[in-house]
C-alpha cells in the first residue's frame, strides 16, 4: 500500500545542470563544488594561521 | 522592563508571525503547503542555518569557548564537504522522485514498513528535541519577565504551532529568515559591547594576545588523538558523516531545501550554507573569547549557574562553598593583576606570562572544586554551566531596570 499523496502535482522536467541564478563566472556545477572546497581549504588555512599567531 | 522594551518585544513576536503568513497567503494547494516550492537560495540558505542553530547553539558556542577555547569549530569542517555530496546526488534524487519528505524515497527504494520506521524514529526525535528547542527561549524569556516557565513554555509552543499550520513551510522558512537576522545582529551587538565594555587601553591587540596566551584561540589541533573531542580530523571525517546524515535525512532539514524554486536554487540555498556556516560558528566563538577576556577584568561567579550555587549555599556544604568562593575571590584578584601586569610587560615577557598562567590554573582548579562541592551538596545536579556563561553575561550587565 503506497501512502503517496493523492493530491501530488506532475512532475515538471528537471534541468539538473541549470545554473539560473549563480554568479555568472561560474560555469558549471563542478566548478561550483569546487570553489566551495576550495573555499574550505582556505578557512582551515586562515584558523590554523590565527591559531598559530595568537596562541 | 520599561515600555519601549516591552514594545519591542511584542511587535517583533508579532511581526515575525505575520510577515510569515502573509508571504505565505497565496499557498493555497497541498503542494505549496508541504513544500514551498517558491523560495529563492538566500531564503533556504538562511532557512537550512537557522533551522540547525537554535537558541541552544547561541547560547552554548560562546560559553564553549569560554571553557575551552575555539576548538569546537573544527566540529564543521565536514559540512562544506557534506553540502558538495548532497548538492551533487542527493537534491537531484529527491527532485526526480517528486518526494514531500526524505523518508518517502525510502518507501520508493525499499517499503511502507521501512519508510514507516524511518518517520516514527524522526518524529520521536525531533518532538524530544523541540523539547528543548522550546525550552531555551522560555528559560531566558521567563528569567526576564518573572513569568512561570511552564506558562512561557505553552506561550511560545503555540505561537509556533499557529504559523506552522497557518502558513505551512513557506511560513516557517520565510519566519526563520526574519529570526536568523535578529539573531545575527544580536550576536554581533552583544560582541560589540563586550568588547567596549573591556578596561580603557585594553583594544584588539591586548584582547587577543590575553584569550591567545590562556588557550582561549586554538581554532585547530592538527593531532590525531581519538581520546580528543574535537580536533582537525575529527571534524572532517566525522564531521561529513554527522552533516551528511543530518542535513541529507532529517526532515527539518530536507524540507528547507525542497522548497527551493528550482534545482539550482536548492542547491544554491546548501552551498551557501557550507559558504557561511563555519565564519558564522567562528565569530559566536570568539565573542564567547571576549567574555573571557572581559570575565578577567571583572570578578565571575565562581559557578555561572546561578540558581544551582544559590541553591549549594543553602544546603549542607554551604560553609565549603562559602570557603572556595572567598579562595576563588582571591584567585580571581590575582589574574587580574596579573593580566593588566603582562599587557605593562608586553607579551614577550615569559615571567609575566607564566605568572598569568599560573594564575589561570589557579582559577580553573577553584571552579572544579566548587563543581565537586556542588556535587556532593547535591549527587543529581547538573555541573556543567557552559550553557549558562554567556546568560549570566547578559544578565550580569545588561539586565533591563
Amino acid at each position: 500500500m503506497s501512502t503517496a499523496s493523492p493530491n501530488k502535482q506532475p512532475q515538471e522536467p528537471i534541468d539538473e545542470e541549470s545554473l539560473v541564478g549563480m554568479p555568472k563566472f561560474i560555469k558549471s556545477w563542478r566548478q561550483a563544488y569546487g570553489l566551495l572546497l576550495a573555499w574550505l581549504v582556505v578557512l582551515v588555512l586562515l584558523l590554523f594561521w590565527f591559531s598559530e599567531v595568537w596562541s | 522592563m520599561s515600555w519601549l522594551d516591552w514594545t519591542v518585544l511584542a511587535l517583533s513576536q508579532l511581526l515575525i508571525v505575520v510577515y510569515g503568513v502573509w508571504k505565505s497567503r497565496q499557498d493555497r494547494d497541498m503542494q505549496s503547503y508541504l513544500r514551498g516550492r517558491n523560495m529563492s537560495w538566500f531564503t533556504v540558505g538562511l532557512s537550512i542555518m537557522a533551522t540547525q542553530a537554535s537558541a541552544i547553539t547561541f547560547l552554548s558556542a560562546p560559553g564553549l569557548a569560554y571553557t575551552d577555547g575555539m576548538q569546537f569549530i573544527q566540529f564543521y569542517f565536514g559540512l562544506p564537504i557534506a553540502m558538495v555530496i548532497l548538492s551533487a546526488f542527493a537534491v537531484p534524487l529527491y527532485y526526480r522522485l517528486n518526494v514531500y519528505t526524505a523518508y518517502e524515497f525510502l518507501e520508493t527504494r525499499f517499503d511502507l514498513r521501512t519508510r514507516t520506521l524511518a518517520a516514527f524514529l524522526f518524529l520521536t526525535q525531533r518532538g524530544l528535541a523541540a523539547g528543548f528547542t522550546i525550552f531555551a527561549p522560555s528559560l531566558i524569556l521567563s528569567s526576564l519577565l518573572g513569568w512561570n516557565i511552564y506558562y512561557t513554555n505553552l506561550v511560545i509552543g503555540a505561537i509556533v504551532i499557529v504559523y506552522t499550520v497557518s502558513g505551512g513551510t513557506n511560513a516557517v522558512a520565510r519566519t526563520q529568515k526574519t529570526q536568523m537576522a535578529i539573531i545575527l545582529a544580536g550576536m554581533g551587538l552583544a560582541g560589540y559591547y563586550v568588547f567596549t565594555s573591556l578596561p580603557s587601553g585594553v583594544g584588539m591587540r591586548e584582547t587577543l594576545t590575553l584569550a591567545g596566551k590562556l588557550g582561549k584561540l586554538n581554532a585547530i589541533d592538527l593531532d590525531f588523538d581519538l581520546s580528543s573531542r574535537y580536533n582537525i580530523w575529527s571534524g572532517l571525517i566525522g564531521g561529513t558523516f554527522l552533516m551528511l546524515s543530518y542535513f541529507g535525512t532529517d526532515q527539518s532539514q530536507v524540507q528547507r531545501y525542497l522548497g527551493g524554486q528550482s534545482i539550482a536554487q536548492s542547491r544554491m540555498g546548501l552551498l551557501f550554507n557550507g559558504l557561511l556556516k563555519i565564519p558564522m560558528q567562528f565569530a559566536i566563538l570568539f565573542v564567547g573569547a571576549l567574555v573571557f577576556v572581559f570575565y578577567l577584568f571583572q570578578a565571575p561567579p565562581v559557578f555561572f549557574n546561578r540558581v544551582l550555587l544559590e541553591e549549594t549555599r543553602q544546603s549542607s556544604v554551604s560553609s565549603e562553598i562559602e570557603r572556595v568562593e572567598v579562595d576563588f575571590a582571591s584567585a580571581v584578584a590575582v589574574r587580574r593583576a596579573a593580566a593588566f601586569e603582562l599587557l605593562e610587560l608586553g607579551e614577550e615577557d615569559a615571567a609575566g606570562l607564566a605568572k598569568l598562567q599560573a594564575a589561570q590554573a589557579t582559577v580553573d582548579g577553584l571552579r572544579e572544586e566548587a563543581k565537586a562541592v556542588i556535587q556532593k551538596g547535591n549527587p543529581k545536579a547538573d555541573t556543567n554551566d557552559t550553557n549558562y556563561i554567556f546568560l549570566n553575561y547578559v544578565f550580569d550587565f545588561y539586565q533591563p531596570a
